[in-house]
Parts: structure tokens; sequence; C-alpha cells
């Protein structure tokens, strides 16, 4: 890193943070969240299609839920990555019901709404690359 | 996090936590958060022999204040159905458009009209997500093919199925007036008569609602009538004579005229005072 990476290296309050997220601060705030349902929030759709394909597996044996992952995960795998292009990916939307409903988080948050940019492409395609 | 703090991982979709943190650090700090804008309120509905009616006072309160004397707390959900918001007003807003967006979705995929349920368990499971951190207590009120329902919800998540309720802080009032007044199968006049004065009761009786009484009534077939300002029972009287007093009706007797210059440090220092007495003003 250069200097000019340190010297823009500027967080909140006017302090310099460099690597923040492995920083001592950084592990803190993961551990002890400032609002109740940070936690909660970050791993909501994860929860709910692990809880439901739990009651799939035990009503209908292995096979169903294996084969709506493997439709999910094939689907998933089209496309480019949200910080590359704002396109979509229709087919994942369709397969998890997400095109028939609308709430906060399609309202808030929204990765082309964002000022900056908030994660370095090559970052991302280097964590796909790595599941891929 | 932060734009350059994570550049790992993309950000959740979804609400934001960082301004939590800010929060947390102003507090330690001393500063005092503004206060949150409430619709203290007073809101009920009642099942009548075609539908339903539902009602609402118009006063919005932020703390001790009022923020809006005549707010609008009846929001659209559906061509069939209106909802009553209580608790946080933005809260209320927001969730009712969403309710109105995700129902509208609903209904070009199934091609038919949405039942008043669907809508009631649509909040549900959204205010259950957030554990009553989005403060919205709605009574969603709307005729569908299976006939006129009302739904009270509560800002955690817990509903009921009633023939008539009230919600917000002139609860108590409204209530006391719909458990003397309500029958089964009352006619359209009574049950707007009947929610009128539950209303005027709550505006009457609680400091957080006041201003005019809003009714919604709804009846089959999206015969839908949005009543604003149906009883204006709190407007401004008009003045009827001029109170102020003619010129002159005071006497001056003296004046004190003294000339000051600004010194560097704060305050001033006086040049020269002159104490001279008025002539007798003519009243015009």
């Amino acid at each position: 890193m250069d200097r000019q990476a340190f010297e823009d290296a500027e967080g909140h309050f006017g302090r310099p943070e460099i690597l923040v997220a492995n920083s001592v601060h950084g592990k803190l705030d993961a551990l002890h969240p400032y609002h109740p349902l940070e936690k909660s929030e970050a791993n909501f759709h994860k929860n709910r299609d692990e809880a439901e394909m739990d009651m799939l597996r035990r009503t209908f044996g292995i096979g169903f839920p294996l084969k709506l992952q493997m439709e999910r995960k094939a689907v998933s795998q089209v496309g480019h990555l949200s910080c590359i292009t704002t396109a979509t990916k229709p087919s994942l939307d369709a397969l998890l019901g997400t095109d028939a409903t609308i709430g906060f988080d399609d309202i808030l948050g929204k990765p082309e709404n964002f000022e900056n940019m908030t994660a370095l492409p090559f970052n991302m395609i280097e964590k796909q690359m790595k599941l891929m | 996090m932060a734009a350059i703090a994570a550049p790992l991982e993309m950000p959740v979709n979804g609400f934001s936590f960082e301004n939590c943190k800010r929060n947390a650090f102003l507090a330690g700090n001393g500063f005092k958060a503004p206060k949150m804008t409430k619709t203290g309120t007073t809101i009920c509905a009642v099942v009548f022999k075609d539908g339903v009616v539902l009602g609402a006072d118009t006063r919005s309160t932020g703390g001790d204040m009022v923020a809006d004397k005549n707010c609008e707390k009846l929001h659209y959900v559906a061509p069939n159905m209106y909802c009553a918001g209580a608790g946080t007003a933005a809260d209320c807003d927001k969730t009712t458009k969403n309710i109105s967006s995700q129902l509208e979705l609903h209904r070009l995929n199934t091609g038919r009209q949405v039942p008043v349920c669907a809508a009631n368990r649509i909040v549900k499971q959204m205010l259950f997500r957030y554990q009553g951190y989005i403060g919205t207590y709605l009574i969603i009120g709307g005729v569908d093919k299976y006939g006129p329902h009302l739904y009270e919800v509560a800002a955690h998540g817990s509903t009921s199925k009633l023939p008539f309720c009230a919600m917000g802080s002139g609860t108590l009032p409204a209530m006391s007036v719909l458990e003397g007044g309500w029958k089964k199968d009352l006619e359209e006049a009574d049950a707007k008569q009947l929610v009128r004065d539950a209303i005027a009761a709550g505006i009457f009786n609680d400091m957080g609602s006041g201003s005019n009484v809003d009714l919604v009534v709804i009846k089959a077939n999206d015969n839908v009538q949005y009543l604003r300002g149906y009883d204006k029972a709190n407007e401004k009287g008009v003045r009827r004579q001029k109170y102020t007093y003619a010129k002159g009706t005071t006497a001056i007797l003296t004046e004190k005229v003294r000339n000051i210059t600004l010194s560097e440090r704060s305050g001033f220092t006086v040049v020269s005072e002159d104490v001279r007495p008025v002539e007798v003003m003519e009243t015009s």
C-alpha cells in the first residue's frame, strides 16, 4: 500500500482506520452489536432457508431438499456479481420467490444506491473463485 | 460497516445499523437524541351489516408538542382495504405502503382479489421479524369475497380478529363507547355515528388525540368512501370584534435617550444621556 491509500483510509469521526475489520475494534463490534437486531437481520435469510430445508428433510426425505438446493446453486452461478452490474439473477429470484415479494430488503440498502464503491470487485471475484 | 472498513464483503440489503454505533458514541458524549413523531392516537373500527367503518383522529405529536394538527392516519392498502395506524408515524406510513405494494404484487400473481387475512399475515410476519422495533399498531379493515373483516395488529406481531376494536393512547375512552354501543348487524348510519362518537371520546378525553375525525366506510365490491374531516370538532373560533387599543391610549410622560458606543469587550459605554418630557399625542 502506498501513502495515498493510508491518507484516504479515514473512518468515523476523523480517526484513521486501517484494516478495521480485523482490528480489536472490529472484532468487538462484531461480538457486541449496537442494536439487538444486527445479528438476527444479518442471518435472517440463511436461518429461514435452513429451517425450511430441515423441515422438508424430515417430512419428505433427503431427496427433495437436495434437489431444491441443487437447483438454487446451479442458477446462482450464472450471471455477474452485484458489485459489477446491477442486473439481478431472475431465475434465482423466481426460485426463491423474491420476484413476488417486496419488503425493506428491496427498498433500503441497495448496492446501486450507495455513493461509493463498497466492495472491491477484485475481492468479490476472488471469493467467488474459491467457491467455484 | 463503512466502505473502507470492510472491502471484503458486500453490505447486506435492508436496514443498515451503521448509525447505531454513531448514536451510542454521541449519547456517550451527552448528545440527546431527537424525539420521534408519534401518533398519540385514537383509532377504532367496527363491522356493520354491509361492511366495515374505520375511524381516526388527526393529531400527531412529537413528545409533548403537536407536530401536525391535521395528519392522515387512515392509509390506503388495497382497493378493498384500508388501514388505520397508531404508533411511530414514519413506521406506520412506510409499513402500510410496503403492504400495499406487496398486496398488489400478490394480486397480479394470483389474478384475484386479495383477502384481508392475507394482508394480516404479511404484516404479522414482517413485524415479528423486526421484534417490535418497528413501532406500528394497525387496524386493518376490508371487505373481500368472504365478507367484512377487521384485524388488529400490534408492533410485536400479535394479531386478533375482532368485530370492533380500538387502538392508540385513546383506546380506553373509545373502547368504552364501542362496548356500550355495538350490536350485531348495525346500519351504516348507526355505525358511522358510533365510530364518530368513539373517536370524539378519545379526542376530548385523551391528551394525545385531537383535532378532527376521519372516517372510511368500506362495503362490498370495492365500494369505499373516504370521509376526510367527517367531523371537525375542534375548529378554531373566529374573533367577532377587534380587541386592539387605539394609538395614544397610553400616555407617554417622559423620554430618555442614551447615546452609546460599543466597546471592545462585550457591552457598551454610555456617552451621553438626555431626559425630556413628551408633548401630549393626539389620539387619532
